[in-house]
């Protein structure tokens, strides 16, 4: 499972950091940086929650081959 | 223990009808997913309405949330143009105003607000009112012309709205009684700069003043009298003065209402009724009262939250508290708790360099953030904000 972030739509309210903050961080914009991209086990449910929290919907899962 | 939940109705599809839609997908609900729109359009965003789209940078269907095949993929059966009427929570029944009902197990209320509107404004069809995408195309329109335009609010949407068609060539009068801008989402800790920003782009801000009335002046422009003996004069009015829940269609449900439907500090109103977004008045533990939180931010967090509890999985942190503003190239972020009795520090720039952090705190300890134009520093204090709040109310330990 991948995650992937629309740097462009990203209005950087930093939304996703607390929820998986082994995965996302915040650039000196505020903009969204991805720690990682392939995610682990433990993250998956944190980073769903990103997706639907963040108010910018900048952030997408991509579902691995399986 | 509740019998397992096959069949959730969504009343309302803006962002947090829709996010409690997807976000029960995520958490694997199988069930059936009934999403009620009142509007013609799909679940569309709304901080876009008053910039992008306003300004004409984007189309309407810019600030669709999904494509429309994307709701069948999902498993959404989304119907729109179609408002709810009634409900019957014995019967866990809606009745939908095209005269179907349908049945639920787990219902979700999220049926929003509407703009507040004053009365004794003249009939005319130059005074707008600002919610939803078709209001914005129609106020577009008529912003063509570059009217002068008067604006009554001087609220987040009232001053984002100067912003826009200030930027759009037209003069621009806000008008609000209160004595400093936004006062509602950060009291007075930010009054002094949010003027001088607008002042600087030209925009008339008159603040403390009441309005008497609003009348047609000569040449038929729309003219505002105030009660200092002044008065305004424009050929466009709008009307930013707040929102009302949609609730009256709860009346009889046996649901308790007020400013909202009422609901715990999880959104749930009853075992199996729920409420999410504007339309929500959760319960907050620090202020011990029910409050609506009108925020993008919360419209998500809602929606998350209340599919984890139809889902009987554990909630998740509680709502972050954040929003923010872009006023012509400024970006206002908030966290927190603002009130009129807490102290302000600026930590970080200076209060009108147009780039500063600081920081609310009430005896001592933190309350909130409010960054202007200081993203990465203003996520610092957030931070801090953040691991210095008790994480859940639930933790707290009484005595």
């Amino acid at each position: 499972m991948k995650v992937t972030a629309d740097h462009d739509a990203c209005i950087g309210s930093g939304q996703c950091v607390p929820l998986a903050p082994d995965v996302f961080d915040q650039d000196d914009d505020g903009i969204v940086i991805l720690k990682r991209t392939e995610l682990e086990e433990s993250d998956v449910t944190g980073v769903k929650a990103a997706v639907r929290i963040c108010p910018a919907r900048a952030l997408t899962i991509q579902e691995g081959p399986k | 223990m509740a019998s397992p939940v096959r069949r959730v109705a969504i009343i309302g599809a803006g962002a947090a009808g829709l996010t409690t839609a997807e976000a029960l997908r995520d958490l694997g609900f199988v069930g059936t997913i009934v999403l009620i729109g009142g509007e013609r359009h799909v679940p569309y965003d709304r901080p876009p309405l008053s910039k992008q789209i306003l300004a004409g940078r984007w189309e309407p269907q810019q600030s669709y949330l999904r494509t429309h095949e994307s709701y069948d993929e999902l498993g959404i059966e989304l119907r729109l143009s179609t408002t709810a009427v009634a409900i019957d929570s014995t019967l866990r029944c809606v009745m939908l105003s095209d005269g179907d009902s349908i049945n639920y197990d787990a219902l979700v209320i999220a049926t929003g607000s509407r703009a507040r509107v004053l009365a004794d404004m003249p009939d005319d069809d130059r005074v707008h009112h600002f919610r939803t995408v078709d209001d914005a195309v129609a106020l577009r329109l008529q912003l063509q012309g570059q009217p002068r335009t008067l604006i009554l609010g001087a609220g987040v949407l009232g001053l984002e709205l100067a912003a826009t068609i200030r930027e759009l060539g037209s003069q621009v009068h806000v008008i609000d009684p209160l004595p400093s801008p936004m006062l509602r989402q950060f009291g007075p800790t930010i009054g002094d700069p949010l003027v001088q920003l607008h002042a600087e782009h030209g925009v008339d801000l008159t603040l403390g003043v009441d309005v008497q009335q609003v009348v047609h002046g000569r040449d038929g422009a729309i003219q505002i009298n105030l009660i200092d003996g002044t008065s305004r004069t424009g050929e466009l009015l709008v009307v930013a003065v707040g929102s009302k829940p949609n609730i009256e269609w709860l009346a009889g449900s046996g649901l308790p209402t007020a400013d909202g439907v009422l609901t715990d500090g999880d959104g749930r109103v009853q075992d199996n009724v729920f409420a999410v977004g504007d339309v929500a008045a959760r319960f907050d533990m620090d202020a011990q009262r029910h409050v609506r939180s009108e925020s993008r931010t919360a419209a998500g967090e809602h929606g998350w939250a209340a599919a984890a509890a139809i889902m009987n999985l554990p909630a998740p942190p509680p709502p972050s508290r954040y929003f923010w503003t872009d006023q012509y190239s400024t970006k206002i972020q908030g966290v927190g708790r603002f009130t009129s009795d807490t102290n302000l520090d600026v930590v970080d720039g200076d209060l009108h360099s147009g780039r500063f952090v600081a920081t609310c705190s009430l005896n001592g300890r933190l309350r909130g953030v409010v960054g202007w134009n200081l993203p990465r520093p203003f996520a610092k204090w957030r931070a801090k904000l953040t691991s210095e709040t008790p994480s859940s109310p639930k933790t707290v330990t009484t005595v």
